[in-house]
């Protein structure tokens, strides 16, 4: 498999603190990487020290195989676009000012392009409008439109729908997807909305205290997240009895409540429990969530 | 770092507040050259007659408000961060700062300088002497004084605790405060002035009578030494010897030639072309280094 990032054992100590423990990850080429952690887990210091804002203590990184230390991550970064916290915006142009401004930075020799970016985040329509009156949607797309100057095969975005309205996240939710799908662009995205990023990620890396928790494909947390079926009894004694009679892995959530792990003949189990003296409520398939199943790699603990 | 200096060129000059520091810097030329001039030669005091008036220090003004609001939005919108993420190194970013805020100063200097130049020269009759030499120092000297200006804006503003950038941007007022103290005392009047002293009589006129007294401004000894060295080094007070002695009177239109001679030579020592180079480079180099410290926000 072909890796567009990757890190080895990345450190970044602020004095005592570690912001990064030796953090090794991978980002698969065409995929959308969800990057998930808590509020100071380090998501957005690893960025940082993927764009060249900061330096790491130790440890290296990649970006399409060239070295941190090599005089060459000039040149991949490059071909990488990042919209990092907030977008980086000059507030006092309007979206097409903001994007010939960028297109001079990278040095490019016509402003050939322009329209079509504006069109593919929706902003074609802004005209004398200035960045600074943006909503904050608007705002996010701006600056995904100029981390898209340049053409960039590897897009960075650090909690991008921080802050948005449930419009807003949608927008930005599809425009990630197109940009997948149809430009071929992979992306890491950062957050800690764990529930939107299950409806993009490809890939997953769980990042606590600096390090790598976990990394691993969407269809392996699928997996990974058990379904079950959550039973409201009116005695959750005899339930555990008769289920522990079977050999079937349950879990009690509270006095008439319990989530049973396994495909069953309910009929026969419903039988049963009335024979016990239990009567079955309600029955309900239940996920387990991306949520849960994040607390249950990193403990649940404060950081 | 071309394509960086360009694009902050384009994005100072689209920028209302470079042009309104234009315009408080032209305003300014032009009050300094008309009617400093006018009243100068009025009060014939040829000799004495600067561009270091405190008109001349609102040029200066409107440029540090102009830089250091285009560098701090530069710093607030995060605009710096897509230059990293273009592939371009913290130095390359700090010089192509310095380079845009040095000819942002150049022009707003040249509009203050250009129309003080044709006032005092028409109302003062004096003539220019070595203007290339003077101009080319003049160059030296503001771009000097931009380069130490973006140091202490891009140390300040990238400083993480509000404190310490506080106290900076205090350390820095009180600098500026003493580089413009030490160029008064530097260029102070002898140990001994004449004052004019109002008296009135019992008939109720007014009698005006001329006496020698202690000028309290004046510094000796050990301090002038300090004064010295310290206007030698300083591209502040460097820059007041450029603009103070830009123009000398010519033989017909003032007889105190010899004075004229020794501010000359004075002003020669002072502008030593090497140094200025020297301390550019020294300045520019304290600059990327401590700006490629720094942690990007």
């Amino acid at each position: 498999m072909d890796y567009v990032l990757k890190t080895n054992e990345l450190c970044k100590h602020y004095r005592h603190f570690k912001a990064l423990d030796g953090l090794t990850m991978s980002v698969p080429k065409g995929a959308i990487y969800g990057f998930v952690g808590r509020n100071g887990a380090g998501k957005t210091t690893l960025i940082r020290l993927i764009c060249g804002m900061q330096d790491p203590t130790s440890g290296e990184f990649e970006i399409y195989g060239v070295k941190n230390s090599d005089k060459a991550i000039s040149l991949s970064r490059r071909r990488m676009g990042a919209v990092v916290e907030t977008p980086s915006v000059y507030l006092d142009m309007t979206a097409e000012d903001n994007l010939k401004q960028q297109y001079r930075v990278l040095g490019l020799p016509a402003f050939d392009g322009i329209k079509e970016l504006l069109e593919l985040v929706g902003l074609e329509n802004t005209g004398k409008k200035k960045a600074g009156s943006f909503s904050l949607g608007m705002k996010q797309r701006l600056g995904i439109a100029i981390a898209l100057c340049g053409e960039p095969d590897l897009l960075v975005l650090d909690e991008p729908i921080n802050g948005l309205d449930p419009q807003g996240i949608i927008e930005i939710r599809e425009l990630i997807l197109k940009l997948n799908r149809e430009k071929r662009i992979t992306v890491l995205i950062s957050s800690h909305i764990l529930d939107e990023l299950s409806r993009l990620a490809t890939h997953y890396g769980f990042i606590d205290r600096g390090r790598i928790v976990k990394e691993m494909s969407a269809e392996e947390l699928e997996n990974a997240c058990r379904k079950c079926v959550r039973m409201n009894v009116t005695n959750v004694k005899a339930l555990a009895k008769t289920l522990d009679a079977k050999g079937i892995e349950y879990k009690i959530l509270d006095a008439s409540n319990a989530d049973v792990y396994a495909r069953l003949n309910f009929t026969e189990l419903a039988i049963e429990l009335h024979n016990e003296g239990c009567d079955v409520l309600t029955m309900e398939e239940h996920d387990e969530s991306l949520e849960s199943f994040f607390i249950s790699l990193v403990g649940g603990g404060k950081a | 770092m071309k394509n960086i200096f360009i694009s902050r060129l384009v994005k100072y000059f689209r920028s209302p507040i470079f042009y309104l520091a234009l315009i408080v810097s032209l305003v300014s030329g032009i009050y300094n050259g008309v009617y400093v001039g006018y009243f100068k030669a009025e009060m014939d005091q040829m000799i004495y007659c600067t561009m270091d008036d405190m008109w001349f220090l609102l040029a200066i003004w409107a440029d540090v408000v102009c830089v250091s609001l285009c560098l701090g939005r530069e710093f607030h919108d995060g605009t710096i961060r897509s230059k990293l993420i273009a592939g371009y190194t913290k130095a390359q970013v700090y010089l192509a700062e310095a380079a845009a805020s040095s000819v942002v100063t150049v022009c707003i200097f040249a509009v203050n300088i250009i129309p003080t130049m044709i006032g005092l020269g028409y109302f003062l009759k004096l003539i220019p002497l070595s203007m290339t030499l003077k101009i080319v120092l003049t160059l030296f000297l503001t771009i000097e004084l931009m380069n130490m200006f973006t140091l202490f804006v891009c140390f300040a503003i990238t400083v993480r605790s509000f404190g310490l950038a506080a106290s900076f941007a205090l350390v820095f007022v009180f600098y500026m405060v003493y580089a413009f103290t030490n160029g008064y005392y530097y260029n102070t009047a002898p140990q001994e002035e004449i004052v004019t002293f109002q008296e009135i009589l019992d008939d109720g006129t007014v009698r005006e009578t001329e006496a020698p007294a202690v000028n309290s401004y004046y510094v000796d000894g050990a301090a002038k030494t300090l004064v010295n060295i310290e206007h030698y080094i300083n591209p502040i007070s460097s820059l007041g010897d450029v603009t103070s002695y830009s123009y000398i009177p010519d033989k017909e239109s003032c007889d105190e030639t010899d004075l004229a001679d020794a501010r000359l030579s004075e002003f020669n020592m002072n502008i030593d072309p090497v140094r200025l180079i020297v301390w550019l480079v020294l300045i520019s180099f304290i600059g990327i280094s401590v700006f490629r410290r720094r942690n990007i926000r």
